[in-house]
């Protein structure tokens, strides 16, 4: 037989994803509620770069996404009784977390790169603005590449290590959108340094950030094994 | 293929479990695992699985260690414990086909076998249907569908006719029966009473006080507590157990 991949895992995330109508709208209304706040916050203050407000959506949607699937991972598959049927298909635990990670990565930098074609419209649309420079520039550009990208894996790894031992899932919703927030702090001024700093800083902040993505990812690893899911297994 | 469990140890804190359990499944033969609740049928589903590592002892498949981390011998086991739980947004069709995906590369097979599958457990008329639109009984068919997958050549169910119609539990035996002597698989059925498992299996289990028993056939069993064949099999099994645990 040959090896079985995570596409199938995949695939079966996106299809659920499809179907998940509630979670779409909640993506949408957060998106828009949240923009139009943050562009009526600054438009008073007369800035000249709203470039920041679109990083902070960029970081917002990445967080988010990624907070929010990641906690529902397995939380969900074990209230719904269908996390020892899939500890029982022939996947290690390291393709199960890749698979569900990927799936979280794809989705989250999906709703980025959509807050980077979209947002840029929003911002000037409500901020009464015209050149378009003002919101897309080096700052805008930096998050989505540089900042998003690690902001993504650490949020969606520590998702995953509380939707393990989480025992409902509204103990892993609470617990990660706590985690989500602080998080979204950590990246809106992870992109703002960035932005300001040489290549070199950059570089190395970047650096920083990948090697806390990759040790949170390994504690998630580490977190889905049969002895963790069996000792909080769902109501 | 068969599925061996030698000298299993499990505790939950201070409580022994299963204390020194061996048992053996084999190929074409169906087993019966019996005991009252909590008596540890389920945690001893678990440890043949490898999902529940025993504290001593040793899992083998075909005389050779099993682990959660062989992941390539570990497809040949399906299982169904405790509850079922299934994608209730998603088919019946498209629940089996997520979980048959991992046992074969082509989809087109995995389609094939989905299908023989659905008409197996008498699923065809809802494969199109949303599982959490299903009764108790459809849904009970299709955990145990998943758990005969593609590769499966030992089966372990954990009282996967409970709490189902007469005529639904007649067929799932049924299906079952064959299953087991068409394709050679080994089958253990766990169930908290003797009525389930009559003339379904070939050898018997009896799990009391964290010790197993074997028994070849419900004859031996009436023997051993002097019980007429006119004597009501739940009548049989409380004795039965109040001899094995000299209550």
């Amino acid at each position: 037989m040959s090896a079985p991949t995570i596409r199938p895992i995949v695939l079966h995330e996106f299809a659920l994803l499809r179907r998940n109508t509630m979670m779409w709208f909640r993506f949408a209304l957060f998106y828009f509620v949240f923009g139009a706040m943050m562009v009526r916050a600054v438009r008073t203050q007369d800035w000249e770069d709203l470039s920041i407000i679109l990083a902070g959506l960029m970081v917002l949607a990445a967080v988010g996404i990624a907070t929010t699937l990641s906690a529902e991972a397995f939380a969900q598959e074990k209230e719904r009784g269908t996390m020892e049927a899939l500890l029982l298909a022939p996947l290690s635990a390291t393709a199960l977390v890749q698979a569900k990670l990927a799936y979280v990565a794809v989705t989250a930098m999906g709703g980025v790169l959509l807050c980077l074609a979209t947002g840029p419209i929003l911002i000037l649309l409500l901020g009464n603005a015209t050149d378009i420079t003002r919101v897309l520039n080096r700052t805008a550009m930096v998050t989505a590449f540089g900042a998003c990208p690690p902001a993504i894996v650490i949020a969606g790894a520590i998702g995953t290590i509380i939707s393990c031992r989480a025992r409902s899932l509204q103990n892993a919703s609470a617990a990660t959108a706590l985690s989500g927030m602080l998080g979204m702090l950590v990246a809106i001024s992870v992109a703002f340094a960035l932005s300001t700093r040489p290549l070199a800083v950059a570089l190395l902040v970047v650096i920083a950030a990948w090697s806390v993505a990759f040790f949170t990812y390994r504690i998630a690893r580490a977190s889905v094994s049969p002895q963790v899911m069996t000792r909080t297994r769902g109501r | 293929m068969t599925l061996e469990l030698r000298d299993i140890f499990v505790s939950f804190g201070t409580r022994e479990v299963l204390a020194g359990v061996s048992c053996i499944f084999e190929s074409r033969e169906i087993t019966g695992l019996i005991g009252n609740n909590g008596a540890g049928k389920t945690t001893l589903l678990r440890a043949a699985t490898t999902m529940l590592p025993p504290l001593r002892g040793d899992v083998l498949l075909d005389g050779q260690t099993l682990s959660h981390t062989d992941v390539d011998r570990r497809t040949h086991i399906g299982a169904l414990i405790e509850k079922p739980g299934h994608y209730d947004e998603l088919t019946v069709s498209e629940n089996l086909a997520f979980f048959y995906s991992f046992h074969c590369a082509d989809p087109r097979v995995c389609q094939r076998e989905v299908s023989r599958s659905l008409e197996r457990f008498d699923l065809d008329v809802v494969r199109n249907e949303k599982v959490g639109q299903l009764s108790t009984g459809y849904r009970q068919r299709l955990a145990v569908a998943r758990a005969f997958h593609p590769n499966t050549q030992v089966v372990l169910l954990d009282e996967p006719i409970s709490g189902l119609d007469p005529t639904t539990r007649s067929h799932l035996k049924d299906t079952m029966r064959s299953l087991t002597k068409e394709s050679g698989v080994a089958l253990c059925l766990s169930s908290h009473g003797l009525g389930d498992l009559e003339a379904l299996c070939d050898r018997l289990y009896v799990l009391a006080g964290g010790r197993l028993f074997e028994f070849a056939s419900f004859d031996q069993i009436r023997s051993l507590v002097n019980a007429p064949t006119s004597m009501d099999l739940d009548a049989v099994y409380v004795q039965l157990i109040a001899e094995l645990t000299g209550r």
